[in-house]
This record gives C-alpha cells, sequence and structure tokens, in this order.
C-alpha cells in the first residue's frame, strides 16, 4: 500500500451490474433485476508483474477484465491508470489509451475475424492508431510475427488454417502491435491442450521479459495461476475473497474458499485419492448475492454462533437445514429420499435409520415408495429420522437446548408449516458469517483475506465469533 | 513431455514425488516462474541438427514469393472458387453475354458523338418495317430467316427489340439493386450494431416500409411521377431497400455480438472503423445472396410495371413494355392463331437473365464464405438452379 512505485492499475470499488430485467412491463413496473457480476473490486497492478484471478466459471472473472478496459462500461468504481481515471475519460481518450492497454481473449478463433488474414489482424492496430504505413507497416506486421513465434510468411493466411495455439499467438501479437504496457489476458491458455498451453505460457513470460509487460491474469486453472502470477486474487460471486502474492496464497492460512480450490487441484500421482473439499450447491445467483459473507452458503467453515456449544460440524448441519428451510416451498426437499430405488441399497445396508427395526412402529405400514413420495404421511419419529439422515444429523443433538428447537422445527414441518420451522432454526442456528459482510483482514505481508475467521472477535479455541459488535477487523490493510 | 507429466505443474523438478498420499495434502510448488521446461530434452540439439527433410525450408522459400500475391488473397481465393464452379460460370457467360449484346445491339451516342459504332440488331427497335424497309412485311409474321424472332404487332422486328431491350432491363436492375442494397447495408449495420433505441426507431420505419406491397408502392411512385427509366429506378429504389436492411440487421445483431467486434474495440477502433471492417464485410455474403436474388425480381417487377402498362413509355423495346404490347394475343391473336414469338422471346430473356442471376448469387455465396473448402458445393448450386428456374417460370407466366 505504501509502495513507493506507483502501481500500472489501481483499480478501486470496481462495480459491473448488468439489467436483466425482461421484457417492457417489468421496467415500467420498476421489478428490475439486476446481476451483480462484479460487485466490489479492489486490486493494483505493479510494473513488470502479474496478477493471477482465479475464481470458478461465473464468479465474474471476464467481467472484471473486460470492465478493467472500459470493454464493458462499469458501473461504479474507478480504474487508474499512471494515476488517471479511466472511467472518466472519454471515448477518443479512450481509443488512444488503448495503446497501453491491450486485452488477449479466451477462445483464439472467435476473437479473430474469419474475413481477415493474420496480416492484417496485426496490422489493424497499426492502422487504427496510425503507428506505421507502407513499407514500414509491413516491416512491423512481419515483425510481430516474428516475435510471437510464426512465421511471417503466413501472413496471408486466415485464422481457419491456423492450429488453436497459433491463432492464441495471433490474438497476443494483435495485443502486442501497439507496444502495450498492460495486457489483460482473460483465460488465455484455457481454450488450448496442455502441451500449447506450456507453449503460449513460455511465450508470454519471455514477452513480459523482452518488453517489461504487467499481466492481469485470468484463468481457472490453479495451477497455471500458480506459476505465472506474482501475486493472486482469488474471486467469488463478484468479489476478491483473497489475494496476496502467490507463495502466500498457496500456503496457509487460507480462505475456506481457497482452501477447497487447492484441494480440487488434481494432482499428477497415481495414488493420490482426490479427497478434496467438495464444496456442496451451486453457487448463489449474482441476482440476489446472499447477505453477509458470499460463500457462508457453501463454506465448510461456517462459524457458528458465538452461544452454540454443538461441533462445528453438527452446527453446519443444522444450519444447512435452516437455510434449505427457508427457501424451501415443500418438505420434500427436506428430507432423504427413501424411494423404490433405495430399497436395493438397503438390503445390504444396515445403519440404523434404515433399520428395518424402525418400520413396525409406522401406525400404518406401508411401501417405501409411498413414504418416499410423501413424507409427512410417515410418522414423526421416521419423518424426523429422514430429515436428520438428508442433513447428516445424529440422533439427538448433544446440546439440549438445540435439541429442543431442532425437534420442534421438525413437528413444524411435520405439520407443513415450513415458515415457522424456517423462523425457528433461523433465530437459533444463524452463522455471525450470514450477518456480516467480512473485510479484508490482513493476515501477512500484502496478503489478505476476507472472512471472520481472520477478525478479531474470532474466537480461535472456542471456534465461534463474537458477535453483538461489528467486525472491527484490521480493514485498513486492503490494499493488497 | 518426458514423463506424461502435465506441463501446468512440476515438469522441472522430478526429485519431489510431489503428493503425500496419506492425505496431508502437502502440495509440491510448482517452482519459480518463468519458461517452463522439459528435463531430458536437450532443445538445442533438436534447433542445431541437420533438417529431417527439405520441406520445412522448402515450405518457407516457397510461400516467400507468394507472400505478396497473398496478402490480398481473399477476393482472389473467392475469384478462384468462383472460377471452379462451372454452373456459375456459364451463368456468368450469360449474363455477361447478355450485357454485352444490348449494349452493342445499336450504336450509342453521347452528346452526339459515337461512343459505340457497332450495330448487331440489324434494324432500329422502333422502325416499323413495312413503312420503310419493306411493304411485304404484315405485322405478326413467323419468324423467318430474315427476321429470326418474327415481326410484333406494330411490325417491328422482334429480334432487334429482344436485343435492344436488355439494355433497360439489365440495366435497372442493376441500378436499383447497387443502390438499395447499399443503402439498405449501411441502414441495416447501423441499427443493429447501435441497438436500443435507435434500433427500435430505425426498424420500426423498416416495418412501415415493409407494410406495403412492393409493386404496390412502385406503382403509386410511377403513377405520382409518370413512366420512364429513372422514375422506375426511383420507384424500385425508394422502398426496396427494407428487405436488405432487415436482413443485415439480423446478421449484425449476431456479428456484433462476437468476440473479434470487442476485440477491434479492444484495440481502440472507432465504431465506424469496427462497422466498416468487421461488421458489414462478415455480413455481406447473405446480403449478396439476396441482391442477385433481387436482381432478377427487379427484372420482373420492372416488366410487371410494364405488363400493366405503367413502365416505359409503350412502344420502348423493354422486355416487360413488350410484353403488354402483345397482351391480347395470348388469348386469341389476328386470324385464330396465336403468334407465339411475339411473347416467349421477350419473356425467354426474362427467364434466362433472371434464372441466371440467381446462378450467379449462389456461386458468389460459395466463393466469399472463407471458411468453405469448395468441396461438395455443386449440389446446392444445382437446388438454387431450380429456385432460379421457378422464379423464371413465373416471369413466363405473366407473359
Amino acid at each position: 500500500m505504501s509502495d513507493s512505485v506507483e502501481p500500472v492499475l489501481r483499480v478501486e470499488g470496481l462495480k459491473t451490474h448488468y439489467d436483466s430485467t425482461d421484457g417492457f412491463l417489468d421496467r415500467l413496473l420498476g421489478r428490475s433485476r439486476r446481476v451483480r457480476a462484479v460487485d466490489g473490486v479492489d486490486f493494483e497492478l505493479r510494473e513488470g508483474e502479474t496478477l493471477g484471478v482465479v475464481g470458478e466459471s461465473g464468479c465474474g472473472k471476464t467481467t472484471l477484465a473486460r470492465s478493467v478496459l472500459r470493454l464493458i462500461e462499469p458501473t461504479a468504481g474507478s480504474v487508474y491508470h499512471r494515476g488517471e481515471d479511466l472511467t472518466t475519460l472519454s471515448s477518443a481518450e479512450l481509443r488512444d489509451r488503448r495503446t497501453d492497454l491491450q486485452y488477449v481473449f479466451q477462445d483464439p478463433l472467435s476473437s479473430l475475424n474469419p474475413r481477415l488474414t493474420a496480416g492484417d489482424v496485426v496490422a489493424e492496430p497499426l492502422d487504427v492508431h496510425g503507428l506505421a504505413t507502407g513499407s514500414e507497416r509491413d516491416e512491423r506486421v512481419r515483425e510481430l510475427l516474428e516475435t510471437v513465434g510464426l512465421n511471417p510468411n503466413h501472413a496471408g493466411r486466415y485464422p481457419h488454417e491456423f492450429s488453436g495455439g497459433q491463432r492464441q499467438r495471433l490474438g497476443i501479437a494483435r495485443a502486442l502491435a501497439v507496444d502495450p504496457e498492460v495486457i489483460v489476458c482473460d483465460e488465455p491458455v484455457s481454450a488450448l491442450d496442455a502441451s500449447v498451453q506450456a507453449q503460449i505460457l513460455n511465450l508470454l513470460a519471455d514477452l513480459q521479459e523482452d518488453f517489461g509487460l504487467s499481466y492481469v491474469f485470468i484463468a481457472h486453472d490453479l495451477r497455471v495461476v500458480e506459476h505465472v502470477s506474482d501475486r493472486v486474487a482469488v474471486m467469488y460471486l463478484g468479489e476478491f475473497v483473497e489475494r496476496g502474492p502467490t507463495d502466500a496464497v498457496f500456503e496457509p492460512p487460507h480462505h475456506p474458499y481457497t482452501e477447497a480450490l487447492l484441494s480440487a487441484i488434481p494432482e499428477p500421482d497415481p495414488l493420490w485419492d482426490g479427497d478434496g473439499i467438495r464444496l456442496t450447491g451451486t453457487v448463489p445467483s449474482p441476482i440476489d448475492p446472499p447477505d453477509g459473507c458470499r460463500f457462508h452458503t457453501r463454506c465448510p467453515r461456517l462459524v457458528p454462533g458465538a452461544d452454540s456449544d454443538l461441533p462445528a460440524n453438527v452446527w453446519r448441519s443444522v444450519a444447512a437445514l435452516a437455510r434449505r428451510a427457508a427457501n424451501a416451498d415443500d418438505v420434500t426437499s427436506l428430507t432423504a429420499t427413501r424411494g423404490a430405488d433405495d430399497r436395493t441399497i438397503r438390503a445390504g445396508d444396515s445403519t440404523p435409520r434404515t433399520d428395518p427395526a424402525t418400520r413396525p412402529r409406522d401406525p400404518t405400514p406401508r411401501p417405501d415408495a409411498v413414504i418416499g413420495r410423501d413424507p409427512t404421511e410417515a410418522s414423526r419419529e421416521t419423518f424426523g429420522g429422514l430429515v436428520r439422515e438428508e442433513f447428516d444429523l445424529p440422533e439427538t443433538l448433544p446440546d439440549a437446548g438445540a435439541e429442543e428447537t431442532l425437534g420442534e422445527a421438525i413437528d413444524a414441518l411435520y405439520d407443513d408449516r415450513i415458515g415457522t420451522a424456517a423462523a425457528l432454526l433461523e433465530s437459533a442456528f444463524t452463522s455471525p458469517c450470514e450477518r456480516h459482510h467480512p473485510p479484508e483482514y490482513g493476515v501477512g505481508s500484502d496478503h489478505g483475506i476476507a472472512c471472520l475467521r481472520y477478525d478479531d472477535g474470532f474466537d480461535e479455541e472456542a471456534g465461534t465469533f463474537e458477535d453483538g459488535s461489528e467486525p472491527a477487523g484490521s480493514s485498513d490493510s486492503t490494499a493488497g | 513431455m518426458t514423463d506424461g507429466d502435465d506441463p501446468g505443474t512440476d515438469v522441472t523438478d522430478d526429485d519431489d514425488p510431489g503428493t503425500d498420499s496419506a492425505g496431508s495434502r502437502a502440495r509440491s510448488r510448482t517452482d519459480e516462474r518463468g519458461r517452463i521446461r522439459i528435463t531430458g530434452f536437450d532443445a538445442d540439439r533438436v534447433r542445431d541438427r541437420d533438417p529431417l527433410s527439405e520441406r520445412g525450408d522448402e515450405a518457407a522459400g516457397g510461400t516467400n514469393g507468394g507472400t505478396a500475391a497473398e496478402m490480398d488473397g481473399r477476393w482472389r481465393r473467392g475469384l478462384r472458387r468462383f472460377g471452379r464452379n462451372r454452373s456459375a460460370m456459364t451463368a456468368l457467360a450469360i449474363v455477361v453475354s447478355m450485357a454485352t449484346v444490348s449494349l452493342l445491339a445499336r450504336p450509342v451516342e453521347v452528346l452526339g458523338v459515337v461512343v459505340q459504332p457497332f450495330a448487331l440488331a440489324p434494324y432500329d427497335p422502333t422502325t416499323i418495317l413495312y413503312l420503310s424497309v419493306d411493304p411485304s412485311v404484315s405485322p405478326y409474321d413467323p419468324p423467318s430467316w430474315r427476321f429470326p424472332m418474327g415481326v410484333d404487332g406494330s411490325g417491328r422486328d422482334l429480334f432487334s427489340r429482344v436485343l435492344v431491350g436488355g439494355r433497360y432491363s439489365i440495366s435497372i436492375g442493376f441500378v436499383v439493386v447497387g443502390l438499395t442494397a447499399s443503402f439498405g447495408l449501411a441502414y441495416g449495420a447501423i441499427s443493429g450494431y447501435y441497438g436500443g433505441v435507435v434500433d427500435e426507431v430505425m426498424m420500426r420505419i423498416v416495418d412501415v416500409v415493409f407494410a406495403f406491397p412492393g409493386l404496390v408502392l412502385a406503382l403509386v411512385v410511377v403513377a405520382t411521377l409518370g413512366g420512364g427509366y429513372w422514375q422506375l429506378v426511383v420507384a424500385f429504389s425508394l422502398f426496396g431497400w427494407a428487405g436488405y436492411a432487415r436482413l443485415v440487421r439480423g446478421e449484425v445483431l449476431s456479428i456484433a455480438e462476437r468476440e473479434y467486434v470487442v476485440a477491434a474495440k479492444a484495440i481502440g477502433a472507432r465504431d465506424r472503423a469496427v462497422i466498416r471492417r468487421h461488421v458489414a464485410p462478415n455480413a455481406l455474403s447473405p446480403l449478396v445472396v439476396l441482391a442477385s436474388l433481387n436482381v432478377g425480381s427487379v427484372v420482373i417487377g420492372v416488366a410487371a410495371l410494364g405488363f400493366l402498362g405503367l413502365g416505359m413509355d409503350p412502344s420502348t423495346a423493354e422486355w416487360g413494355t413488350m410484353l403488354d404490347a402483345t397482351r391480347e394475343t395470348l388469348i386469341q391473336g389476328p386470324g385464330g392463331r396465336i403468334p407465339w414469338w411475339a411473347t416467349v422471346y421477350p419473356g425467354g430473356a426474362i427467364f434466362v437473365f433472371v434464372l441466371a442471376m440467381n446462378v450467379i448469387g449462389d456461386g458468389i455465396n460459395d466463393a466469399l464464405d472463407a471458411r468453405t473448402t469448395g468441396v461438395g458445393r455443386d449440389g446446392r448450386g444445382g437446388r438454387k438452379e431450380r429456385d432460379g428456374g421457378d422464379r423464371g417460370d413465373r416471369g413466363g407466366d405473366e407473359s
């Protein structure tokens, strides 16, 4: 943050929202739906360095990349290039600025006009900015093609006559033509196969060395990011959850999301059993992102409420039940399915909950298939068992108070009062993660993690968060 | 890839086996940044060794000379591909010879100076034969050696008239299509590229134009302005662009979303340049096809107006007008016989021209498509030919 070197690119509070209101009527009635693709992102890019941005697909990486270059107009925030705010430039000024800021696309074929030859593609930036004309222009085109490792004699070929790797080289040559300072690479290697990926990464590394380029390198492949980046930012649902130097991000402490991502990197080891952290559920919709920490709906290390005496994993299971109850419109989605196809499994399986001994207690024994279809027709005990089975809850919770609440909630569910049950559960089992949006906490030099676990109020031993006060974290160290 | 390792990870260090499969998840870090190297493989040796074959060098040397030629290769290649398309070349030959013949049919004078001295047609198209050439000729004389297509109802030589008539029909077709297609291309490209309110307003205007049948609008214009060559051009151009505009706009909508358009913007190209260089050329193929079909329909439209007596002056040697002049003979000619030559030859000229234009359009479409290989294209040409035939037949039926 207190760098002597002025960063080449500084992004502050960048937000890009899309309007996905469909139809004239909705717009008229003000029922707008905004997709918060990028929702408040800050970063700095220093001269000659590579900033890797990783995240699941759909988390807003591409939108971020395009917003930085104003290929998509950002909704809010600023992008400073050498101290000048790009978001306030007029379109003519911005066009001139494009000689310093360039972009490499993910899909090399679709980003090349099929009607232009390789030479035309590379020469276009020269023409647009009037950088070279006549024989000088042809010379520059040949030079650029050579720089990226293409045969200059192929200048007359069309994009479809090149291989994937060659096309990407062509895309890089086009970006290089204007002699830029910063190149934003939007998944430049994800459309290529492994050996070609290595070639392109090598090319990018060489170019960085030769021309002193700075890269914003977007990828979903952590191995690639780990290899190329000086610093890494991990993105989730339009926000950075962790950023810092590559080494620091890839070593503990982690944000729980980073941890999950890292555990999913496949190892080239035949004995690797691949027992990574499995994130349940899907990425929530960016139209209506979760309150508090955006990752709390899937977080495997959700922080339990301060007054809880439950073990953390049990607490999380109950919280999952509470969350699902709040969104469910039907109790079937809250119970384990014991349908007809389940019966074959049960024949060889004898877990307590599927014990045939529980069945005689059914007042009206009925085929399993019926139970599968409407769990409320089963007895209260069976129903409770089904709910607990679905969420991996023990027969009784270790904490009496929590067990009582859970019992009441299951009673409510049994009577088909989902709303009551959801309210009951929510009042008792709400994580501080749902209430507080974590700022970025500095955990080392230049390393920031946006997770309540790194707040001062987080009790390391009990694993709980001292609720009541707002997270007071060291948010001043946000410049990562 | 020496050990089949993924280059994204530890290609360089093989001393550390990497994962602890006991599950402690201690990953081996990919080591320092920079180039990914593959161990056990000496790149210099490969680079310095003698070439395995002459092929690589030869290819480089061979294309070297051809680079300049290849730089403007797209149109050249399109031409070559068009040249290989036999049906299109035949059609082109027909259109070119029809145009040439009609041009050379009678001498052309500009401001009293003869710029084109040839006269393929034996008589002036307006000469009434029995008055000035040979009193023995009578109206509706059948084809003979002297008058290969017979004589029309006013005693004029049909052969001469058919030849000269091409001047009007063919040129109106091209002029109208040239005007409407270029306007429609610009209009549609702007509408589709900018989208939003601009698009909405521009397309509603197109809808208004589309609300009227084209021939009726042309009729109204001709009825207002009177008949004549330029009046006909105006009549067909004034509203004929809407179809192109809508077609191009649809194409542009999809093209504007393509990444290469974003790429052009990322380079810093102006909207104007993006439309001209990236959007419009890629929307061109369907436009060219539609335009070539429309040359035919404009010719038919002009003929139709002529047939209705609204086009050119009734005595003009224009194919449609010629059909109009002999309209009544279709049902019953003088003396109970039908002078078929008076309608078949002008109608046949329209038919052949329209058919040839359609085949050419199809050939252009195939030639301009940068992605096709040119293999197996003849089948499609054949299909279009049949479509063209249907159109031409309709033209003939009107006669």
